[in-house]
């Protein structure tokens, strides 16, 4: 498979762009760089004044009650970084990016980005001949202008108007403002693709802004596996957070399925938010799975918008968290339409002094009748130290609905240490499986084998040898 | 401490210390006296029945003997080939040689079956063990009458009662034990299963292992013929004898034993007297995965 892309970068870039400190002269900037169309300028600018308009979410805002944003330090942050080499082979990619660059599983489609810019790509020429689309966001913007328009920043909007609360899409709209990079997938009605296609952001620059922006589209009746990943630079010790601002538009239509693993392996040096939001059309299905390892702070918003009829959801989630690592995780399960099914499952382990905060939200609108919703999260706590809070939330406004949720926390089970123990295993190697094991529902529905086992092999080597 | 004329560790003819020596064995469990004073010797190659009604200690005996927290040793030694068995951690004894067959095994899910057979076999036997597993696995599997599909099935997750008392024995087939515990493997068993478990006992019967199979009920023996029977009331050897004592309680019940232990002088706790149950003695069977301590089980 060759490398398609053009390098697109548009010239160095202007000094606005390097300089730390956001203003909306940087947003301009950031749109005569990418050289926008007029539509996508004017979607920077609204996303620049809801970023100005609402009020930075503080401990007392709904929704970030255990948000501690301290850390963010916007004025040391530089709004983008200067653009990569596009690379010809994955050899030539930096060593750091390339020791995290799992190889050995077969893609139908891979794009790696470097700071934004779209290093390497590849996509299966059976594929393209089939209409896949597989590129990066800015190639998209200007030669898929029809797809864009009806999708880009529709699920997403910046917007704010006065009054509106304070925990509505504060860091969305940044990302609005100054997107720059991502990945967009397109596959046409009824094509199947059997073979994941894979996006690899890669946050090199630690000083600079982070701010990917993807689309997926899976048009009627047609089935996608996608992955997508997150990884940063490890910075130095007493330096800011590198920080970063994503957003992903999901649109899974009528008929169709998309198998979606999100992996989020930023360093521990990062402090980044990702808000994902899924739109499902009637007869749908999406299988969601979230991975959550990296990042010092990382706060992941997962959204299913079950709005056809028929359609099913399933949301799976898990994290590991060592050290003084924070995970901010919110999810929605919103049912818009009859007959709509949605299950949900996030289990977090923490050792150290790691913490979870989790939140999720089932919301049964009206006219959603004959729906399930179901909603667990468990936490599993390795040491005394580790905390988890988990907020479960449900709001019903239609009837004939049945919805669960459950949520818990605990540290490992004593009687099964026993039991494995009564077997001849070490009390750690006891705990190491039970850890695992834990796990083990959430991994086995990863839609990729090969990832699969990374998967396996990094929460190994996060429990460490206790 | 209960050195009667019927009790007392039997001596091998040669002289050599007993594999499993039990002498004057004291056990609490939530600061009661379940066990008052037990002798026991098991040689490899012997089958020992533990016989005796509800209530009476046998599985606090076998728990006591797995290190199972919460089954205090008060007072007494038990030795495994010579070492101290009391003094050993969980794993170690398992790894020396002591096998548990659960009356209630738990379930653990997310455990692979053949991830941790494979673990097991690995921490008893060493690496080069692994070599032969599968082989070994297989052959096994074929004696238990289990198909394959259960190495990917989770540890005990969603196993009928038949099932779990077969997956027991295929781990103790697996982990070849000097000295095996079956605390009421009979129990819960349809016939079929019961036939198949016990086919699988007998099969590992010789020279190797010397087994104490606890239970309450004739039946067992019908099928493991036992060398040496032993009456568990109260928490005290009450008789000692052979297969034919096995005959006398399921004609006579422990009526008799019970009024001969009474004529001796012996104080005898039964729970049906005393009005208290034995606490702990048989835990309620967990059907919940720990980590899902509510809702749904499966998605």
């Amino acid at each position: 498979m060759a490398t398609l892309i053009r390098s697109s970068a548009r010239g160095s870039l202007p000094g606005a762009l390097t300089t730390p400190g956001l203003s909306e002269a940087t947003v301009q900037a950031m749109g005569d760089w990418r050289g926008d169309p007029d539509w996508v300028r004017d979607l920077r600018l609204r996303g620049w004044q809801a970023w100005e308009s609402i009020p930075m979410p503080t401990m007392s805002t709904e929704g970030w009650r255990r948000s501690d944003l301290r850390w963010l330090a916007l004025d040391a942050i530089a709004p983008a970084a200067p653009p990569a080499p596009v690379v010809e082979g994955l050899e030539q990619l930096p060593t750091e990016l390339r020791g995290q660059l799992q190889t050995d599983f077969e893609e139908g489609g891979l794009i790696v980005q470097h700071d934004g810019t779209a290093a390497y790509a590849t996509l299966q020429e059976a594929l393209r001949r089939q209409g896949v689309i597989f590129t990066d966001l800015h190639t998209a913007l200007h030669e898929h202008r029809d797809l864009l328009a009806r999708h880009f920043m529709q699920l997403l909007p910046p917007r704010w108007r006065p009054g509106m609360p304070s925990n509505a899409g504060k860091f969305e709209a940044l990302n609005a403002a100054l997107f720059n990079g991502g990945a967009f997938v397109y596959v046409p009605p009824d094509t199947t693709v059997t073979l994941p296609l894979r996006s690899v952001l890669w946050a090199a620059d630690t000083r600079a802004g982070f701010f990917p922006r993807s689309l997926i589209v899976v048009d009627r009746g047609a089935r996608l596996v996608y992955v997508d990943e997150y990884r940063s630079a490890a910075g130095g010790r007493g330096e800011p957070l590198t920080f970063g601002s994503g957003a992903v538009e999901v649109y899974v239509k009528d008929g169709a399925r998309l198998d979606y693993v999100t992996v989020q392996e930023w360093s521990m040096t990062t402090g980044a938010f990702l808000t994902q939001r899924a739109t499902l059309g009637n007869d749908a299905y999406i299988n969601w799975v979230l991975v959550g390892l990296g990042g010092q702070y990382s706060r992941s918003t997962a959204d299913i918008l079950l709005q056809g009829k028929g359609t099913k959801a399933d949301l799976l989630g898990l994290a590991f968290g060592e050290g003084t690592q924070v995970f901010d995780v919110h999810t929605l399960q919103a049912h818009m339409s009859p007959f709509t099914d949605s299950d949900q499952l996030y289990k977090t382990g923490l050792r150290d002094r790691a913490r979870v905060a989790y939140e999720g939200l089932i919301d049964i609108q009206k006219g959603s009748y004959g729906s399930n919703g179901f909603q667990a999260n468990k936490n599993l706590l390795l040491d005394d130290t580790a905390k988890a809070d988990s907020i479960p939330m449900l709001e019903i406004n239609d009837n004939d609905v049945r919805c669960t949720h459950s949520s818990s926390v605990g540290p490992v089970d004593e009687e099964s240490v026993y039991y494995l123990m009564s077997r001849g295993l070490p009390r750690a190697v006891a705990e190491r499986i039970l850890v695992q094991g834990f796990f083990e529902p959430v991994i086995e529905r990863i839609g990729v084998e090969a990832l699969r086992d990374r998967i396996r092999g990094a929460i190994d080597r996060k429990i460490g040898d206790r | 401490m209960t050195a009667t004329a019927t009790t007392g560790a039997m001596a091998r003819a040669d002289g050599q210390e007993p594999t499993l020596k039990i002498e004057g064995l004291h056990v609490m469990v939530t600061s009661r006296e379940i066990i008052h004073g037990i002798d026991l010797a098991v040689n490899k190659g012997e089958v020992h029945a533990i016989l005796g009604p509800n209530g009476s200690g046998k599985s606090t005996l076998a728990y006591a003997l797995m290190g199972r927290p919460g089954y205090d040793v008060t007072a007494g030694s038990v030795s495994l080939k010579g070492q101290d068995l009391l003094e050993m951690e969980v794993d170690e004894r398992a790894r020396a040689g002591l096998f548990l067959c659960f009356q209630y095994p738990t379930s653990i899910p997310g455990v692979h079956m053949g991830n941790f057979l494979r673990l097991s076999v690995k921490s008893r036997f060493g690496d080069e063990a692994i070599k032969t597993f599968r082989t070994e696995l297989t052959e096994k599997l074929r004696l238990l009458k289990m198909d394959r599909s259960y190495m990917n099935r989770y540890l005990n997750e969603g196993f009928s009662g038949g099932e779990k008392k077969k997956a027991e024995i295929l781990q103790m087939a697996m982990l070849k034990p000097e000295i095996a515990i079956m605390d009421e493997t009979d129990s819960g068993l349809d016939v079929d299963a019961f036939k198949v478990v016990a086919d699988g006992v007998n099969a590992m019967r010789g020279p190797d292992v010397g087994f104490v199979v606890i239970t309450h009920y004739n039946r067992m023996l019908e099928y493991i013929k036992p060398d040496f029977v032993h009456i568990l009331i109260g928490g005290k050897i009450a008789k000692e004898g052979g297969p034919e004592l096995a005959l006398e309680v399921d004609q006579h019940g422990y009526g008799p034993i019970i009024a001969e232990m009474r004529a001796r002088g012996e104080q005898v706790e039964l729970p049906e007297e005393g009005g208290a149950t034995y606490a702990r003695e048989e835990p309620v069977e967990r059907h919940d995965d720990p980590f899902r301590a509510h809702g749904r089980t499966s998605l």
